[in-house]
């Protein structure tokens, strides 16, 4: 489903560096993947190009059968539309919409109806579990109801896979587990599932994990026997008994 | 991404916030309310001047001497009447300052000598009894039409005809009074004595006129015919430059540019205000985009493209001053009326003015517009992404 090929970044002319020097990763559908690195690592760029916000320096990038590495801007802008899920470590709502505008927003720029737009935006916050919050604003919700709303406008464009760069980054470990509990229940219902992180823990939750150091794939393991996030968010709320409104796990 | 959700996202990301918006929109309310007004007023204006002008007369000439030593008579009204063609009727005109009194009513006007056409070259109508006629200048008569003014200041109402009054300390048997007519040009036409020209030379002493009116058949004939009255009176005081000849079109169209130079004066004025407004739009789009520049990162994230987000923001500044252009177009209506009230004209907004402020003002919109929208399209979104 995406393959890169010798993938290269490279930044400045007069004294380059070398962001990315060749890499080849292939992700077939439904897979459950963790990129790792530490800071500096290259993660960010490869994380740009896969989300086609970026252009690879040298190499190719097909996505669906079709190579985008040579796209303009705006036919980039349409794939990541039609392609690609988001979900950022800052949510990245929009303050002054409801949640369901914010869940609209991709379809939107696709050109769909309002009804369409309507039925498709309310059918993924009630996959999420958000279906009585759909007419607040990101500041009336937690931080974990933010990033559900987030990973819904991700999922309604119905895209080849889920792009999160450090989804629980900004969350306490609760809710950060019930995303993270999300995540894994919509990887087994079949969406394949990037995910970008330097934390470890995260990280275990994929199938695979690739790690990169100074622009280079060091390591491209599969983990056999990955963290059950269901089993774990049990654990952290048997022993942090919740302060507040309890989150909502979506099921 | 269709244009009503553009107009949409922009309606909605003009009024998320309102005070600032109202604000922004004040350059381009005060732009478009002087464009509106100014123009109401300038035009109201010219119409009152012109109306005044034609209300002298119509395609009237009047022949003036230079100074006092040059001396116009009878005899050169005589003269035009009978070698310019062009010419239906002559007027010569003696007028000079007098006292008029009937009982212990007494009042201040302008006496004038004059022929019986007099009446409908000056334009003038009768309320009451009849006109100077010619048997009344032939044998030097002591008779007087009266103006509105003089009616009522010395009659107070009651009927003036058959009266007899004093002009100078002579008296006059009064024959008719005038109808009402108003300032013209800032003179009065209504306080006026008018007694046949024979009399009038003998009551103030001087064959010398103060002025030969003449009547054109056709305003087309003004220019050759005011040229011939020039020439005919060149030969006739041995040199050029001794009388002043003007006819009403020549006023009419010295006014007109005067009134032109004016409105554009203003125009320029309005106009320099709405670019202030625009330059103020642009201001504050820039300072949008870069609020939002999380925002438009996002945007660009799940599939807005360039022109998505140029639209987004055209619209917008578009939307902002096309409000200020309603608002100031409310303003400027309600400032022209209250003016054209102390004025005395007729308060008119004519529908090129409207267009002409509307269209300038969503050009002002687009045109201070598009750099932020284009710096708001041309973002990266990483880098957008990244903003703090």
């Amino acid at each position: 489903m995406l393959s890169l090929r010798g993938i290269a970044k490279t930044y400045g002319t007069a004294r380059p560096v070398h962001a990315l020097r060749g890499i080849d990763i292939d992700i077939s559908r439904g897979e459950y993947v963790a990129i790792m690195g530490p800071s500096g690592s290259g993660k960010s760029t490869l994380m740009n190009i896969i989300g086609c916000l970026d252009r690879p320096t040298s190499g190719g990038y097909t996505l669906d059968g079709r190579d985008v590495s040579r796209l303009t801007d705006d036919q980039l802008a349409v794939v990541r539309n039609q392609s690609i899920g988001f979900v950022f470590q800052t949510f990245n709502l929009l303050p002054r919409q409801t949640a369901l505008r914010n869940v609209e927003l991709p379809l939107i720029y696709r050109g769909a109806s309002p009804a369409n737009r309507l039925a498709a935006a309310t059918e993924v916050l009630e996959r999420v579990g958000l279906a009585q919050w759909a007419h607040h604003r990101p500041n009336q919700l937690s931080g974990g109801q933010q990033q559900r709303v987030a990973i819904a406008r991700a999922l309604v464009a119905r895209p080849s896979f889920l792009l999160a760069d450090e989804p629980t980054g900004n969350l306490d470990s609760r809710s950060g587990q019930g995303i993270m509990v999300l995540i894994e229940e919509l990887n087994r219902e079949g969406m394949t599932v990037l995910l970008v992180t330097h934390d470890e823990r995260i990280a275990k939750h994929a199938g695979r994990a690739i790690h990169l150091l100074d622009g280079c794939l060091v390591r491209d393991e599969t983990n056999q026997a990955p963290l059950h996030a269901a089993a774990e968010y049990e654990r952290i709320v048997r022993e942090s008994p919740p302060a507040g409104t309890a989150e909502a796990v979506g099921t | 991404m269709s244009l009503l959700e553009s107009l949409r996202i922009a309606f909605a990301g003009a009024t998320a916030n309102k005070l600032r918006a109202v604000l922004t929109t004040l350059g381009v309310v005060i732009g478009v309310g002087t464009v509106i007004a100014l123009v109401s007023i300038s035009q109201g204006a010219s119409g009152l001047i012109t109306a005044q002008i034609q209300g002298l007369g119509t395609n009237m000439l009047v022949v003036m001497p230079v100074n006092v030593r040059v001396n116009l008579t009878l005899a050169d009204a005589d003269m035009l009447a009978a070698r310019v063609p062009t010419l239906t009727d002559v007027v010569p005109v003696l007028s000079a300052r007098g006292t008029v009194k009937w009982g212990l009513n007494s009042h201040d006007s302008t006496v004038e000598g004059a022929t019986s056409t007099y009446l409908t070259v000056r334009n003038h109508q009768l309320a009451q009894g009849r006109f100077i006629n010619d048997g009344d200048v032939a044998l030097n008569r002591r008779v007087a039409v009266i103006g509105h003014e003089v009616q009522t200041e010395l009659f107070r109402g009651r009927n003036a005809v058959g009266e007899e009054l004093s002009v100078n300390g002579q008296r006059f048997l009064v024959i008719g009074v005038l109808a009402e007519k108003g300032q013209s040009l800032g003179q009065n036409q209504d306080n006026l004595v008018i007694v046949p020209l024979t009399t009038a030379q003998r009551l103030i002493g001087t064959v010398r006129l103060t002025a030969i009116y003449g009547q054109l058949g056709s305003g087309d004939d003004a220019p050759a015919t005011v040229a011939q009255i020039q020439q005919i009176f060149a030969k006739h005081f041995g040199r050029s430059g001794q009388v002043r000849v003007q006819s009403q079109d020549e006023l009419l169209s010295t006014v007109s540019s005067m009134t032109r130079t004016l409105s554009l004066m203003l125009g320029a004025i309005a106009g320099i205000s709405l670019v202030v407004g625009g330059i103020g739009i642009m201001n504050i789009m820039l300072v949008s985009v870069t609020e939002r520049t999380r925002e438009i990162g996002l945007r660009k994230a799940v599939g807005a493209r360039r022109m998505d987000i140029l639209r987004q923001f055209l619209f917008e500044a578009l939307f902002i001053s096309l409000i200020g252009a309603a608002i100031g177009m409310v303003l400027g209506t309600g400032l022209a009326a209250i003016i054209a009230r102390f004025g005395g004209w007729p308060s008119s907004v004519s529908a090129s003015s409207v267009v002409l402020a509307l269209v300038f003002a969503g050009a002002v919109g687009v045109g201070f517009g598009l750099y932020p929208a284009m710096r708001a399209a041309a973002l990266d979104p990483i880098q957008a992404l990244r903003w703090e």
